[in-house]
């Protein structure tokens, strides 16, 4: 009896494990509609971040379109805990999903062709105009280089610090590395923290990181690495992850405390004043505000570059996006929503309700924001550099990751670190 | 007549499996045949087809310098759970039977248990913040004696992360296996104990000669449940420390699942996770037939 069972197992797993073909159809496959988008629907599912301003842009989009009823799911949906690629494969995920941006999450959607490309739309309702070029230049997430995303918003990375501290100490805003180096140790003496970081849940450690590196290889290079044109094993790069070692070294970074703190606690603790610097996007700050923190004791700096000769710049993302999903069936609905993301009141009414992302869209004169969020587009303006984690496809990024717990934790030498990042892009590509 | 009579209990018996049986075959049995097929291709889990990988996947996953490290860390978890919960859970039971007032009893009983009806979650975060290296009341308790020289950041140090969840999760789960404990130790003869301390034995020898050999099959149980619940490892690790730092807490599943979603590699992670399974099963029927041999040579 025994026997048979097993001999019947083996079988039943054999069957459904090892079909004819060298390929085959993955799971879910036939729920989902090939033929892309219908329009048989005029309600609305989306599901995405709670913003302050979610529900009030949601009554404005109803009131404006009776016919269209829309339920919005608010929690984040994750590309990297396998929720946002679970939902579109059901075949019937959510009409619209607010998704972390960048070719290593919506690119791979769009390749296994899980959402629709927006060209179309973005063509026939004037919405490219409405978005900064450079901006929608990097939505061309897929191999086919169409555009799949609406970008919700930006980040923009600086050294955020605390004036009080920096007064106590005499201290000024460093020009340069040396001078950046010179603060930290003039902080450590004096017993103060110098810099917070919290990478336990990798990606502000990767803020951290991406800072260095382009502080040590600047921004058109950390451009062509990442586009493909370079190696992250480049001897300045590397450097960047020595000047990460270095400043463990010199005591201005607790590699320990950074490795065992996630973001937030790092975040917190740095709006108590437990630290001088921290390297954290325009929305850290406007949180803070919104939460209560009086602000105006701190400010930002770009991380200074170890070339004094060299204008800093600060590193900056794609932060979220909107996605279709190539099996809606209510596609003129989602369209008006779309429309209605890049519409100048989305754009104030999330303004005037708490934004704390650098907006995608082209900010018109007048409208007010956030003072750091402001900072932020005036930054964009100028010109930022990259944060590697949104260019970086999924097994570099891990990599990227790990060099950075690596080098906090003293286990990776910066080569090595860089290496295994370097390793992971190429064979990705 | 009998045999219709029995076709009818057969049919009964069929009818009232039925709905567990469906339940199993939803979600137990066709999950683990599609995880098999799926150990069996290549797929980022998103592609809309999957390759044939043979076996090239578990060739992928065993030589895997992190998979084999994730697994020696599996090793020294279940050992650390072995210790901590199940010991902690045995001493702990026995002397709570040793309380008389009943009432007194069954509040310890309860209180003890709170931690395993919390869920992983809950449990990584409140030991999270015991450990948080600046304001967590572990090495504030350390200053607060003079020992600040023993504060550290425990879930940001690689040597000392591991242990520290080990025991976070110890604590989760040191209940469930009292709770067996107790009511094995209850089901011991009161007699034998009394005999024993007429003779002189004091509470250690008692219970290092008569309760411990008295508990062999709740051990058994026990043992079997931690090495499984060993193998799971994944709910307190993900909330406390998601594997880090540097992969210094990467238990396989943690491993599989940062293959599937990290990584995107569906087969790899599969194959890790068919391999623990596996190993499990062996272990686990390997131990069991020893307990039966060893209970026939008593």
């Amino acid at each position: 009896m025994r026997g048979r069972l097993a001999a019947l197992l083996l079988a039943a797993t054999t069957a459904v494990a090892l079909p004819g073909c060298a390929t085959v159809a993955a799971p879910g496959t036939g729920s989902l509609n090939a033929g892309g988008p219908q329009d048989t629907s005029r309600s609305l599912r989306i599901m995405g971040t709670d913003f302050p301003y979610t529900d009030a842009t949601v009554a404005a989009f109803e009131q404006q379109h009776p016919d269209i009823s829309v339920e919005y799911v608010k929690g984040a949906v994750s590309f990297e805990e396998g929720s946002v690629q679970t939902l579109l494969r059901s075949g019937s995920g959510p009409d619209l999903l607010l998704v972390n941006s960048g070719p290593g999450r919506v690119g791979v959607l769009a390749d296994a062709g899980l959402i629709w490309p927006l060209d179309e739309v973005f063509a026939t309702n004037g919405l490219a105009d409405r978005f900064d070029p450079e901006v929608v230049r990097q939505t061309r997430a897929g191999n086919d280089g169409k555009v799949y995303e609406i970008v919700e918003g930006l980040d923009v990375f600086q050294v955020y610090y605390n004036k009080k501290i920096f007064a106590a100490h005499g201290l000024d805003v460093p020009k340069d590395w040396q001078g950046f180096l010179d603060t930290c140790t003039a902080l450590h003496e004096a017993g103060v923290k110098p810099l917070l970081a919290g990478a336990r849940d990798n990606f502000a450690g990767g803020w951290l990181l991406g800072s260095l590196v382009q502080s040590s290889a600047g921004q058109d290079k950390m451009r062509d690495i990442l586009a493909g044109s370079g190696a992250f094993d480049d001897p300045a790069v590397v450097t960047g992850g020595q000047m990460l070692a270095d400043l463990i070294e010199r005591g201005c970074l607790d590699g320990g405390q950074a490795a065992a703190l996630d973001g937030g606690q790092a975040e917190a603790a740095f709006w108590r004043g437990s630290g001088a610097m921290i390297v954290v996007p325009q929305g850290s700050m406007a949180n803070a505000r919104q939460d209560g923190v009086d602000v105006s004791g701190f400010g930002a700096f770009p991380m200074p570059r170890r070339d004094a000769s060299t204008e800093a710049v600060p590193t900056a993302g794609l932060a979220l996006s909107w996605v279709v999903n190539k099996s809606t069936k209510s596609r003129s609905a989602v369209v008006e929503w779309l429309r209605w993301l890049a519409s100048p009141e989305y754009l104030a009414m999330t303004a005037a309700k708490g934004r704390t992302l650098v907006p995608a869209q082209v900010v018109p004169a007048g409208l007010t924001l956030d003072p750091a969020v402001q900072d932020g587009v005036e930054k964009v303006a100028k010109g930022t550099g990259f944060n590697p984690s949104v260019y970086l496809p999924d097994a570099a990024k891990e990599a990227w990751y790990q060099a950075v717990q690596g080098i906090l934790t003293r286990r990776l030498s910066p080569e090595r670190a860089m290496q295994g990042v370097q390793e992971k892009l190429a064979a990705g590509r | 007549m009998r045999t219709r009579t029995g076709s009818s209990r057969t049919a009964l018996i069929a009818l009232m499996l039925l709905p567990s049986l469906l339940l199993l075959a939803v979600f137990l049995f066709l999950p683990l045949l599609r995880g098999i097929q799926l150990s069996f291709y290549t797929w980022d889990g998103v592609a809309p087809v999957m390759h044939r990988a043979w076996l090239d996947n578990y060739a992928r996953v065993w030589s895997d310098p992190a998979f084999l490290q994730a697994l020696s860390r599996t090793v020294i978890w279940w050992a650390m759970h072995l210790g901590l919960a199940v010991g902690g859970g045995l001493l702990l039971a026995a002397l709570i039977s040793e309380i008389r007032w009943r009432r007194a009893q069954t509040l310890f009983r309860s209180m003890v248990f709170v931690p395993h009806i919390m869920s992983l979650a809950v449990v990584g975060v409140i030991w999270s913040q015991l450990y948080h290296p600046t304001i967590g009341l572990l090495n504030g308790f350390l200053g607060a004696i003079g020992l600040d020289n023993l504060a550290e950041p425990w879930l940001g140090s690689t040597a000392l992360a591991l242990p520290a969840v080990g025991v976070a999760s110890a604590w989760q789960a040191y209940g469930f296996y009292l709770v067996i404990f107790l009511a094995a130790i209850q089901a011991v003869d009161p007699a034998l104990h009394e005999a024993a301390a007429i003779d002189g034995a004091g509470p250690w020898q008692r219970f290092r000669n008569i309760t411990v050999p008295s508990l062999h099959n709740a051990i058994s149980l026990v043992v079997v449940l931690a090495f499984i619940n060993a193998l799971k490892g994944f709910g307190t690790v993900w909330s406390m420390t998601e594997g880090g730092p540097d992969r210094s807490t990467e238990l396989v599943a943690v491993y599989a699942y940062r293959q599937a979603f990290s990584l995107g590699d569906i087969g790899t992670a599969s194959a890790a996770g068919l391999s623990i399974a596996v190993i499990a099963v062996v272990i686990t029927v390997g131990f069991n037939r020893w307990r039966d041999r060893a209970a026939v040579g008593r």
